[in-house]
Order: C-alpha cells, then structure tokens, then sequence
C-alpha cells in the first residue's frame, strides 16, 4: 500500500519539495541582502522624528533581523516561507488520498482484497507519514542550510517550530481527509479545504474566537516571542487531531461505495 | 452442529432476504435470496437497474444493507483474500505501467502469481511498459481482468466483464471464466447479455426490479416451462388455472406455463404451436410478464 500511495503522490510531493527547496534557497541567498536593508533602515529610523518613530511602534525586530542569524531563520524560514506554506501544502497533498480513488473507482479494487481497517490505515497513515517527513525534513533543513551558507546558527530554537509544525501538520491532514472521506470528490474536497484554510483566519477576527486561527500556531507567534512551545494549543490542535482521526475512520467505515 | 458449520463454510455464497434501500429511496434489492454452488458458474441475468450490482455491492461489503450475507459461512471481512472481483467500472490505478501493477498486486495479495499475471498480458497483448492511462477502454478491461485472474481466489465475482470488448477477446475471457470453475473454483457472473450466460452459466437467477425471479438450471428452462401464445381477446382465467408470466403484445399473449393442468387448459386455446423456450425467450416473457409466481 505505502509503495502505491508514494507513486500516487509522487508528482504532488515533488511539486512541493522542489517548491520548499527554492524557498530554502532563496532565504539563505538572501540573508547577506536583508542583513544590509535591514541596517540600513534601522540607522535611517534612528534619524526619525520621535511621532513617526511612535507610528511605527516596536522596531526591535529590523534590529534582530539585520543583526541576528538566528532570528533571522525563525522569522524569515519557519514562520514565513516554510510555515505559511504547511496548510496550502497539506491540503494539496490530502485531498485526493480518498477522494480520487472514490471518484475514479478505483476503490474497489482495494476494497474487494482488504478489509477496510486495513484500506484505511494503510492510506491514512502512508500519507500522514509523507506529510509530516516532508514538514521535518524541511523544517530541519533550515538551520542545516543556515550553517551550510556559514551562518552561526543552531538548531534549538527550531525545535518549538518543529513540534508545531508536527502538530498543525497532524491537525490538518486529519481535518482534509475527512473531506476526503466525506465529499468523495477532489473538486469539492480541495473547495472545502480552501474554504477552511482563507476561512478561519476571517471567522477569528470576531471576538472570543481568535482561537480558529491556525496561522498564528503554525508560523509559531509563541515560540518567535521567546515564549517556546504553546502548550495549550498544542494540547487543543492535537486533541481535535486525534478526534478527527477517529471521526475519519468512522466515516470511512460505514460509507458506501 | 459442528458438521452443519462444515457445510455452511463450503458454501461459496449464502444470501437470505438481501434488501437495499439507499438514500434517495429506490428499493434497488427487495429481498434477494441466492445461494451459490462449489465449482458453478451462478449467472445473474437482468435487464439494466434489476439490482445486480447492488447486490454484488452488498455481497461485497460496499454497501449498508439488512439481510443476511455469508461468504464460505463467515462474514466476508473474513474471507477477503479468498475473493476476486471485477467490477462494472474496470479502473485500475492509471500511473502504473502493467509491469509494476504486478509487483504492487504481488505486496498487495499474497494469493497473487504474477507469472501468470504475465501470461494473460501476453494473451492479451498489453505492452508492459506503457502507462495505464494511455490504454483503450479495451486494454483497460483486459488488464483488469488479467490481475483478477492472476490471483488464486476460490470465489471470483464478474460484474459484466465483458464490456467494450472486441468479439475475440470476450469469448477468450469467457473462457477464461469457464476454465475457474474446470479448476475447481466458483463463479457469480452477472450480465444482460444472453448469449453470455448460454456459453457458460450451469445456474442462471434471472433478476427484476430488485427480486429474483428464477433460480434453476439452464437445462431446467427447457425441461420443465412452456410458452403459450394465446389471442390478445381470449378471456384468460388465471385463478383457476394460474402461470408463472402474462406478457402482453399487441397482437398475442405470451404464458409462460409448467403445470399440466395449466399448459393443457391454454394450449386448447393457443393460436400457434408451444414453444419450448431457450433463455432468451423465458428471459424475454418472465422480464416483460406482469405476473410472477416461480
């Protein structure tokens, strides 16, 4: 099953490794640019009236980025190209697993031979696999590239990021196998997803729901504020993983196909 | 007790009172009874929407249905690797090349031999190195059922596996059918075709509208039913002398009749000779008959 699942997802796991692999690319060939804007901005914002400078509020971050390697990677890597890339990436990667097999029929052929314990967990959990290695791989690729450019980096800082990653990319991948599961259709799978992913960041502007925004989890505001990992939203994502994953399995159990 | 269960578990098939209604309200199987014979070709014969893939989908476990299904006498999850299936939708995975399709099938299905997956490609004349996708509808169903031959199953399921097949290559894969049940396996076959069923069905169950109207030996048909053409005006006393299908033209009355008693009471009456049927003309009195009592 792992075999035909990772020539089933070749093409759209290559897409995306070639994608990180640029995005890498550019964020350590840029390092030297962004070091010099940034110190140049910030001896240009000393120079500023003291109103303009109350405008622009905190500027500690132009300092960091232009001085500091390290939160240069947290900030420029994790929490920009490669964090908020994890959701577009996790949906493009779920949302055929299902329902393409539902869609092209395909789905009997496994169904005639294996019960469907086995047709789900080999899915399920060969895709979750491919999710989450491609998100560590890349996510450790980072500092590793870093130090490859000869920037003093390590690699603590992108552990909170990491373990994030790991739990959003969880969360994610259970929630779009359930549309997967449920809308046995890629075209209407892929909306659903698209909806979610645009979607909860617009119903989290409304007061007491400011939780529904998975972005500021995934591109780890908590950790980029020095305050490591945010347990709490690590126990809640991780909580609504699992219950998805039963939900999941539930719902593949007694479809009809 | 425990040679009841013996038996039971030689028992390819056991469907009792198989009902399916799905979600938009069609009562596509009302209480199917079947039972399949060890080393049988069991056709399922009915016109399109009879119910034949529904109940193969029940049999299956595709489907949520009532009713009782055993395979071998257990519930099919049990049994699975002992199953082949071809369904109506012949789609295999079309990344694949043919070569590769055998090595996935192979890790898939310990019962899978792919030597002989080999030879029915060779039959078949399937390159082995080309995508699937790139394949006729054709070639489609030839690979698909060269994988489902290639695999030891003692119960093998054709859901109409012959379409969008040349005339060469259907009686090939009749053959091929016919050849299960020569190495001692068992077959349900369904189709609407029925020259089909003639070539290589021992048991037909002739299905409508959900329900099995006949389950008997093709030979059973000739032996045992004749078909009694009668004037469209004749005043026809059915209570008293009942038959098994009325179907009405405009110009004749088809009965379809096995007790002496009826046969004699019509033939008196009949306008022409009557005729001893084939399963093409049962098939055609019974489906468009608006009585049925078999």
């Amino acid at each position: 099953m792992f075999y035909k699942e990772f020539a089933e997802a070749r093409f759209r796991l290559l897409l995306f490794w070639g994608l990180f692999a640029i995005f890498l690319l550019v964020t350590v060939a840029l390092r030297p640019f962004i070091g010099d804007l940034m110190g140049q901005m910030e001896s240009e914002l000393g120079n500023m009236p003291a109103f303009l400078k109350n405008l622009l509020g905190d500027i500690s971050g132009i300092s960091r980025l232009a001085n500091d390697d390290n939160w240069y990677l947290l900030s420029q890597w994790h929490a920009k190209n490669l964090g908020q890339f994890i959701p577009l990436f996790v949906l493009v990667f779920t949302f055929p697993v299902f329902a393409r097999e539902t869609d092209k029929k395909t789905i009997y052929f496994l169904l005639a031979r294996k019960n469907r314990s086995s047709v789900f967990s080999g899915k399920f959990w060969s895709g979750l696999v491919f999710v989450l290695g491609t998100l560590a791989f890349f996510s450790l690729m980072g500092p590793l590239a870093m130090k490859m450019g000869g920037y003093a980096v390590g690699f603590a800082g992108t552990m909170p990021f990491l373990f994030q990653q790991m739990v959003s990319g969880f969360f994610l991948y259970t929630l779009f196998t359930l549309f997967s599961i449920v809308l046995g259709d890629p075209v209407k799978a892929v909306i659903a997803g698209i909806v979610v992913v645009l979607g909860t960041p617009f119903f989290s502007m409304i007061p007491n729901l400011g939780f529904l925004n998975v972005y500021n989890y995934i591109t780890g505001i908590h950790p980029l504020g020095g305050k490591g990992v945010d347990i709490w939203y690590s126990l809640g994502l991780g909580a609504s993983g699992a219950f998805l994953l039963w939900l999941d399995w539930k719902l593949f159990a007694r479809k009809e196909f | 007790m425990l040679e009841r269960k013996l038996v039971e578990s030689q028992v390819p098939l056991h469907v009792k009172s198989l009902q399916k209604t799905y979600s938009n309200g069609v009562n596509a199987v009302r209480g199917v009874d079947l039972q399949l014979e060890e080393q049988q070709v069991h056709a399922l014969l009915g016109p399109n929407g009879a119910g034949k893939t529904t109940t193969i989908k029940s049999v299956l476990g595709f489907i949520r249905y009532e009713g009782d299904v055993k395979v071998f006498g257990q519930n099919i999850d049990r049994v699975r690797d002992r199953i082949a299936f071809v369904p109506e939708e012949k789609q295999f995975y079309d990344f694949l090349t043919p070569r590769k399709a055998l090595k996935w099938c192979q890790k898939l299905n310990p019962h899978f031999d792919p030597s002989r997956g080999m030879e029915f490609f060779a039959h078949f004349s399937l390159p082995l190195d080309k995508k699937i996708k790139s394949f006729s509808h054709g070639m489609k169903t030839s690979l698909y059922l060269s994988l489902t031959f290639a695999q030891q199953a003692d119960l093998y399921i054709f859901d109409e596996p012959t379409w969008g097949l040349d005339p060469i290559k259907r009686d090939d894969v009749l053959q091929m059918v016919r050849d299960r049940v020569i190495d001692g396996k068992t077959v349900l076959y369904t189709s609407h075709i029925i020259p089909e069923v003639q070539q290589i069905a021992d048991k037909v169950s002739i299905m409508a509208n959900g329900k099995i109207l006949f389950t008997g030996f093709l030979d059973e048909i000739k032996e045992r039913f004749r078909i009694v053409i009668v004037s469209p005006e004749a005043r026809l006393d059915l209570q008293q002398y009942p038959v098994m299908a009325v179907a009405r033209s405009r110009d004749q009355v088809s009965l379809l009749t096995d007790t002496d008693e009826s046969f004699e009471h019509f033939n008196r009456i009949s306008i022409s000779e009557p005729l001893v049927p084939g399963l093409e003309e049962f098939f055609q009195v019974l489906i468009r008959g608006d009585r049925h009592v078999l």
